[in-house]
């Protein structure tokens, strides 16, 4: 029997009770219940824009896409994204999956915060990130119905969203604050966290160690 | 007839004769030997590193890395980055070589701006990445001999090179500065511009139409 939420069949299979396992015990409920959304609502607008992902990839995309905010889980320093990603594909493989589905799940997450590069991609990866922009940015909320997004916050309510997801951010990047650089995560921990410099591209350049 | 510049070869067929003239038409003497130099840094790289490169989509990658900042192939309504992807990609495909192929390319010009995700792709992906890095940001000259550093800088000199290509991603993305948001881009915009407001990640959270 599969679940149905504001019209979107939530796949189950052995991957996604995976994803919703690791999910569950890797991460917050603030972060679970956005990944649930994001799954709903990347699903939704697709449908809109009528694409078509695989159910069953965007589902562990869209639970597996913050699990890099969450230490320890990889000695490697590398961006959330790319530790997130690095969770799923190992999942996928581990689930069967093919190195090619593995792949469009590692990029979806390793993508999901750089502007204006996966909405040009695949169907997957750009509905992670069209999930992603509507519950984090709020992108796209007027093209749904007021009850499509209402039976989806009911079912994940997002509670002090905002101010948890930032939170989430400031935690998940305590012990890697260098690989912000050049990334919107630069912009929360410039306002957060004390003493943080944010590194420039001008002064990268500039600096070099080429002469001129 | 055969190219070689510091043990790295040019490769000798039609397609690279026609990037490296579309480019020639294009860029100024600043892009040109700029991206020259990355295919050859990037080459010398992937080489030291093992990595079996496929050398046309290498060239092209690194020849139409910055086309976006020119005034025949740069837009004002996508991130710069784009503009060289989806003319690199139109110009495989004219040119038969697979979809694979071009994706491979355009994803080698969309992340090269993009922290770490290239290093983990296709090696005709982290090629251009590898070649930007050495030439815009001198990360690890010391991997490339100095004989190998005077052969490249011989054939493709880099006079003031800091200063004007800075000044090149000034003038490509000042009349769309939206497009800079969440990446190393704005940085340069907020160096020229005194009154640049960089958009701010947490401010778009914040202001977002959710109310929690």
């Amino acid at each position: 029997m599969s679940t149905t939420i504001a019209g979107v069949e939530v796949p189950e299979t052995a991957a996604t009770a995976a994803a919703t396992a690791f999910a569950l015990e890797h991460t917050s409920q603030l972060i679970y219940d956005h990944s649930r959304r994001v799954f709903l609502f990347g699903s939704l607008r697709a449908a809109q824009l009528g694409l078509r992902p695989d159910p069953e990839l965007l589902y562990v995309a869209s639970l597996m896409h913050d699990t890099g905010l969450f230490t320890p889980y990889s000695r490697e320093i590398q961006r959330f994204e790319v530790d997130g990603a690095d969770h799923a594909r190992a999942l996928l493989l581990q689930n069967g999956f093919d190195t090619t589905a593995a792949d469009v799940v590692w990029k979806a997450i390793a993508l999901h915060t750089s502007p204006g590069i996966p909405s040009r991609m695949g169907p997957e990866i750009a509905a992670t990130t069209y999930g992603v922009l509507l519950d984090a940015l709020g992108i796209g909320l007027d093209d749904l119905d007021a009850a499509v997004v209402d039976e989806v916050v009911a079912t994940h309510p997002r509670g002090d969203f905002k101010k948890g997801f930032l939170q989430a951010f400031v935690d998940g990047l305590a012990d890697r604050p260098d690989t912000a650089y050049g990334t919107i995560n630069a912009d929360v921990l410039a306002r957060f966290v004390p003493g943080y410099q944010r590194g420039s591209m001008v002064d990268r350049v500039l600096g070099s160690a080429w002469v001129a | 007839m055969q190219e070689i510049i510091a043990d790295i070869e040019v490769p000798d067929t039609s397609l690279v004769r026609k990037a490296t003239a579309l480019v020639r038409a294009a860029a100024d003497d600043l892009l040109f030997d700029h991206s020259r130099r990355v295919f050859l840094w990037g080459s010398l790289k992937s080489r030291k590193r093992g990595l079996d490169l496929d050398p046309e989509l290498a060239y092209v990658g690194a020849m139409f890395h910055d086309l976006g900042l020119t005034a025949t192939y740069g837009t004002r309504t996508r991130r710069f980055e784009i503009d060289g992807a989806e003319t690199a990609r139109s110009f495989l495909l004219e040119r038969g070589r697979s979809a694979a192929d071009a994706e491979k390319v355009w994803l080698a010009i969309a992340l090269h701006t993009t922290p770490e995700v290239p290093h983990a792709l296709a090696p005709e992906v982290a090629v251009v990445t590898l070649g930007v890095e050495t030439d815009v940001l001198g990360l690890e000259l010391d991997q490339i001999t100095p004989a190998e550093r005077a052969a490249v800088l011989a054939a493709h000199p880099r006079p003031d090179f800091k200063n004007r290509i800075l000044r090149a991603f000034n003038d490509a993305m000042k009349d769309r500065p939206g497009t800079t948001f969440g990446t190393m881009n704005d940085d340069v915009l907020a160096h020229f511009d005194p009154d640049f407001a960089r958009t701010d990640f947490v401010d778009v959270i914040r202001a977002n139409a959710w109310p929690e």
